[in-house]
């Protein structure tokens, strides 16, 4: 069955975490970036971000492989690709939901050091692509 | 000229050098901390190198001395020392982690438990930045076991981009999209800028900044890149009584204006190129090269001077990637591209150093290492030195910083 927008989502068994998919980030507006994988692929690059303990605090990071490559999970306002999903809960109360980060340009959309660090230790990025995503400067992930 | 190097084999995040210690942060947390001086003189030399890596790493201020500047210029023995220089840089001076720790003074755990973003040493204090805040820890200790503060200070609780500091110190913040920010601890000037909390002084976009004399070139990655012009005045209610007062004395420094890169560079086109500054030039990576703006910060409006003077367009081949950062030192500009860094030398040669680069750092205001170039990448360290410098006329070139003599104190009394 396919997913709703701006629905609160069960994803038990695999997470015990809501996810709320928001159509705020699934069609173009001039402030916020736009996912443009599938919503189930959106869903799954949540579930891996809970999994993978990616998680600080309310805030947790995702990204989407095939194979050893990082995909384009989203566009920002000015159409540029994203490849690092941000995933909060804002209320605090496990319901959360996510949007294509743009490290570059906003300087809260960038993961912290551990994370990035265990995205090294898996092969996922290199070590100069966590100074750089840490100082805001655009990286060929 | 080829600069000399010296190579250390091990995972690095980042590094600093400071009064005779390297400070060298690994990838899995730990901060170790060498005896420079017993590294550099470990190395495999002859006594006739001795004098050479002298120069190259331990003391690079000493050939800018007046009093040398006679001796370059003479035509028989300045090959002398050029051969010399480019002997050493001929030599391969590894060494791996287990033989650099040889000459570990200490080595501890970072503070925080938390690699840094960037950190910057000063005034023996170390401060540094994660995605917890501004921290500053005591640098320089002699406990073996802590040579590092282990109880840092938070000053901020701001998620940083970079920091900049210099001598008074003052420390540049970059805050990204949050904009530009000083945390000034000057005792030398005082004005509404001294506060224990950071000021913003722009909320334009910062990626990182650093200092023009009192002024700060603010450069962005995503929009405009700015300076943020401050004079400085002397305080009237410090009249001086004696010279030594005059040395002494308290400024004002007084914020003045942001002034836009599209009137520093003249440009009439909304192009998007990094632009960045360093003391006396900004420097401005297009596609086509590079344009190089001296700055005045105390034009003489009787003599006709200007804030900002246009040198030179330089015309190169492409950049190695995009252009994503850059900084300047006595020896040359440092273009960093997505791929490698371009080492622009103030000889107009230049060279080049492959990526991928996790990280550079230069030390343009430190007493020993302007001629420094230091260089992590996946598995090493690169330390290089760059020596063509002392052999150039210094009002002249158009490339780096330019060196003035430190002004010493003569006369009077002197703690």
């Amino acid at each position: 069955m396919p997913y709703l927008t701006d629905t609160e989502l069960d994803l038990t068994p695999k997470t015990l975490k809501k996810y709320f998919v928001s159509s705020a980030h699934r069609r173009y507006q001039k402030d916020k970036s736009r996912w443009t994988i599938s919503i189930d692929n959106e869903i799954e690059c949540f579930v891996n971000s809970q999994t993978s303990n990616w998680i600080e605090d309310l805030v947790s990071w995702g990204v989407f492989q095939q194979g050893n490559n990082l995909l384009n999970i989203g566009v920002n306002p000015q159409r540029l690709p994203l490849k690092i999903a941000k995933f909060v809960d804002s209320s605090g109360d496990d319901i959360w939901h996510g949007y294509p980060a743009d490290y570059a340009r906003n300087y809260q959309d960038r993961p912290g050091m551990l994370v990035l660090q265990n995205w090294r230790e898996r092969g996922i990025i290199e070590k100069h692509h966590i100074i750089k995503i840490r100082q805001g400067k655009e990286c060929n992930l | 000229m080829q600069p000399v190097k010296i190579t250390i084999y091990g995972d690095y995040i980042d590094c600093q050098i400071y009064r005779g210690r390297l400070y060298l942060w690994t990838f899995d947390g730990k901060l170790k901390v060498y005896k420079w001086h017993d590294l550099v003189n470990s190395l495999p030399m002859s006594d006739r190198d001795i004098l050479t890596l002298k120069f190259c790493f331990l003391d690079g201020n000493y050939l800018y001395k007046t009093e040398l500047v006679e001796l370059f210029e003479d035509e028989d023995f300045k090959p002398i020392l050029l051969n010399k220089f480019s002997k050493a840089a001929n030599q391969r001076y590894d060494l791996t982690a287990q033989q650099a720790d040889k000459f570990l003074f200490g080595e501890q755990d970072t503070p925080n438990n938390l690699l840094p973003t960037d950190t910057e040493i000063y005034s023996s204090k170390l401060y540094y930045i994660t995605e917890n805040g501004l921290f500053s820890s005591n640098a320089h200790r002699d406990s073996k076991k802590y040579p590092v503060s282990s109880k840092p200070i938070k000053l901020w609780d701001c998620n940083l981009l970079s920091i900049k500091a210099n001598k008074y110190p003052q420390l540049a913040l970059s805050g990204g999209s949050e904009g530009l920010y000083e945390l000034n601890m000057s005792t030398e000037f005082t004005n509404k800028w001294n506060k224990e909390e950071p000021v913003q002084i722009s909320d334009k976009h910062s990626s990182f900044a650093n200092y023009t004399f009192w002024s700060i070139y603010n450069s962005s990655l995503i929009d405009k890149s700015y300076m943020a012009l401050f004079n400085l005045i002397k305080c009237p209610e410090t009249a001086p009584e004696n010279l030594y007062d005059i040395y002494r004395s308290k400024f004002n420094r007084e914020y003045k204006e942001l002034i836009n890169e599209t009137k520093i560079f003249e440009i009439s086109r909304n192009e998007n190129y990094l632009s960045w500054g360093v003391d006396d030039k900004i420097y401005r990576a297009t596609d086509s090269g590079f344009e190089i703006v001296k700055f005045n910060n105390n034009p003489s409006k009787d003599k006709g001077e200007k804030l900002f003077s246009p040198i030179q367009k330089l015309n190169l081949h492409s950049w190695k990637g995009k252009v994503i950062g850059g900084g300047s030192s006595y020896f040359g500009t440092i273009v960093e591209c997505e791929n490698a860094l371009v080492v622009m030398l103030s000889n107009g040669e230049s060279t080049s150093i492959e990526g991928p680069i996790t990280r550079w750092r230069i030390y343009p205001r430190s007493l020993n290492y302007q001629n420094h170039l230091h260089v992590i990448k996946d598995d090493r360290i690169e330390i290089f030195s760059f020596n063509q410098d002392y052999f150039l006329n210094q009002d002249e070139k158009l490339l780096g910083t330019e060196y003035k003599q430190k002004k010493e104190w003569k006369g009077g009394k002197t703690n």
